[in-house]
């Protein structure tokens, strides 16, 4: 079935995915998305009765690595990358402004 | 022939015997690079002083007599979005672009291992998000076979590299056509492997259900070649199949087709396609009819209807949760606020392009309640009823050929942005991807305009070899593809 957004579900998924539209971009967005989702409804056009859902199938299963830490990356090293560093910790804004 | 001219195998032969050094054929490539660079701009990072200490190193090794490797002392470039130990990988945003990952990718490691050389990190659209390498924190790369157009993407700037003789040889990755349809842009040959060929540790991830490793380089053997280098088994991938490989270059021994059968893609007439790209489908056809292969016209109904849209629904969904890892907190760029909300919403809106946002928020769309029932569950059950379709040609043929892109290589800034248009771009690509087969971009020449002309050779899944064999007979018989000294072929606007 075909579906659409409309601007206050644009912007609520945009803030689902963390992101922010500035107001003149909202309807340009929400024009895309739904040009997308035009197109792309014809997903449901073909019949798939009793078709189970795509899986990956392969030929051996993979060897798995030992379930132990092991010393891939130097920490050190891979604090210098990090933005901002309190100690060992990554330094990270209150959860809630009001606190 | 001079040293950028040469293959990678030609260019390890080379070496060993001592016609030239590793350091030489560095220098020869950087040579190129300095010529051609600031008007192709394929090229994110340059690597001079360390592929220089690297070569010298190769060399020191040989001249003690020891085995350095299948592909030692040749110069290779990886996409931007393989991890390299120190070395900024930016994925051409500027979310991750001063970040200097703490290890290799498996496939970086797997070249260095078999001796090849590093020269550079090439550029991409970001996030391996688009098909013409115009979307870049670095801007567009340009198709050194003709300097006004796109060279495809999202590979672009690794098949604008091997065109332009900067390396025999390169990787980049195809999700949905990123290797081929750059590779058929640029007129060089690319293959991207089965699902599950190649490990994708550290390779950034666009879509993991989708994603490949893939080779680029101007000969069928070369391909070959970085396969056995590449396909592996690796306990760092999970998706990656544990098997043992076949000896791929084995099957370029293949003199002829006789005993194959081959289906040719016949679902478009020739006014649906630039005739030029038609016309090479079928000499293709004629060439393999010629090296003694049974070959038949076969449509692909379901693949090329719903191809497409499936590819969207699936690669979207994935994008938008793989991308949630960039939160600014412990690698990448970070944009501070008052509340944690605050520094995600600052850091990703600011860092990410147009383009990746958009399809991160369709993405999200794609996954909540109603739309995920009506796109991406639909989508999930078409993908099944794909496969299947591809099941039953490879019960009758061993290969399959089919156009790689309906369109030659477009002008820059000329980008399609009518959704059902552009996407169109894609048709004969990512059903090869849903699918999980080999697909292996051949360059079959050029038109009167002297603009790249290919064909798709398909395979059945973990039926690489099979697909190299087919390629290397064609390739014989029309030439391989030789580098092209960069040039626009008309005034440039």
């Amino acid at each position: 079935m075909k579906m659409t957004v409309d601007r206050e579900v644009t912007l609520r998924m945009a803030k689902a995915a963390q992101l922010r539209i500035a107001p003149d971009q909202i309807d340009h967005m929400m024009d895309s998305i739904n040009d997308i989702l035009d197109f792309c409804a014809l997903v449901g056009d073909l019949d798939c009765t009793g078709t189970p859902d795509f899986s990956w199938k392969m030929k051996k299963l993979p060897s798995r690595r030992p379930d132990a830490p092991s010393d891939w990356c130097d920490r050190d090293e891979f604090k210098a990358s990090a933005p901002a560093m309190d100690g060992n910790f990554f330094r990270v804004p209150k959860i809630n402004a009001e606190e | 022939m001079q040293i950028h001219e040469l293959t990678a195998v030609e260019t390890a032969k080379a070496i060993k015997e001592k016609k030239f050094s590793s350091v030489e054929a560095v220098k020869a490539g950087f040579e190129r690079i300095s010529k051609y660079e600031g008007h192709v701009g394929a090229l994110i990072t340059t690597l001079e002083e360390e592929a220089l200490r690297k070569a010298s190193e190769i060399d020191s090794r040989l001249a003690r007599g020891e085995d350095a490797g299948p592909l030692a002392g040749v110069p290779y470039i990886v996409k931007d979005n393989f991890c390299t130990h120190g070395i900024r990988t930016t994925c051409s945003s500027r979310i991750l672009e001063n970040w200097k990952p703490t290890y290799n990718a498996s496939p970086v490691n797997y070249m260095n291992d078999a001796g090849a050389i590093l020269m550079a990190k090439a550029n991409l659209d970001e996030f391996a998000m688009g098909s013409s390498t115009e979307n870049s924190i670095i801007g567009p790369t340009k198709n050194p076979r003709d300097l006004r157009r796109v060279p495809g993407g999202s590979s672009g700037g690794s098949a604008a590299a091997v065109a332009a003789g900067y390396v025999p040889v390169a990787l980049g990755t195809d999700t949905g056509g990123s290797v081929r349809q750059p590779a058929a842009f640029c007129g060089i040959q690319g293959l991207k492997p089965s699902y599950g060929e190649v490990s994708r540790y550290g390779i950034i991830a666009y879509c993991s259900a989708l994603d490949q490793v893939s080779p680029l380089a101007r000969s069928v053997e070369d391909l070959a070649v970085a396969m056995e280098i590449l396909a592996r088994a690796d306990s760092s991938d999970t998706t990656c199949d544990g098997y043992d490989r076949p000896k791929f270059s084995g099957a370029l021994s293949t003199e002829n087709l006789k005993g194959c059968r081959i289906g040719v893609f016949a679902g478009f007439e020739a006014s649906q396609m630039d005739p030029d790209l038609y016309g090479a489908l079928s000499k293709a056809g004629d060439m393999c009819r010629e090296a003694g292969a049974a070959v038949e016209p076969i449509d692909l109904p379901i693949a090329v209807k719903y191809g497409v849209a499936t590819y969207y629904v699936t690669a979207l969904a994935d994008a938008s949760s793989k991308l949630g890892c960039y939160d600014g907190i412990r690698y990448g760029t970070h944009i501070d606020g008052p509340t944690l909300a605050d520094m995600y919403a600052n850091t990703r809106t600011a860092s990410f392009g147009e383009e990746v946002r958009r399809r991160i928020i369709l993405g999200t769309c794609l996954l909540t309640e109603g739309f995920y029932q009506n796109y991406y569950g639909p989508a999930l059950k078409v993908r099944t009823k794909m496969t299947e379709e591809f099941d039953g040609i490879f019960e009758k043929y061993d290969a399959y050929l089919l156009p790689t892109t309906p369109s030659l290589p477009y002008l820059l800034g000329t980008k399609e942005t009518d959704p059902n248009r552009m996407y169109l771009g894609d048709v004969f690509t990512v059903p090869i991807s849903l699918g999980g087969l080999p697909g292996l971009n051949l360059s079959m020449g050029f038109n009167g305009d002297g603009l790249p002309l290919s064909v798709q050779i398909v395979g059945p899944r973990y039926g690489d070899s099979k697909v190299l064999g087919v390629a290397s007979v064609l390739e014989r018989m029309i030439g391989r593809p030789r580098v092209c000294d960069p040039r626009a072929l008309g005034e440039v606007a």
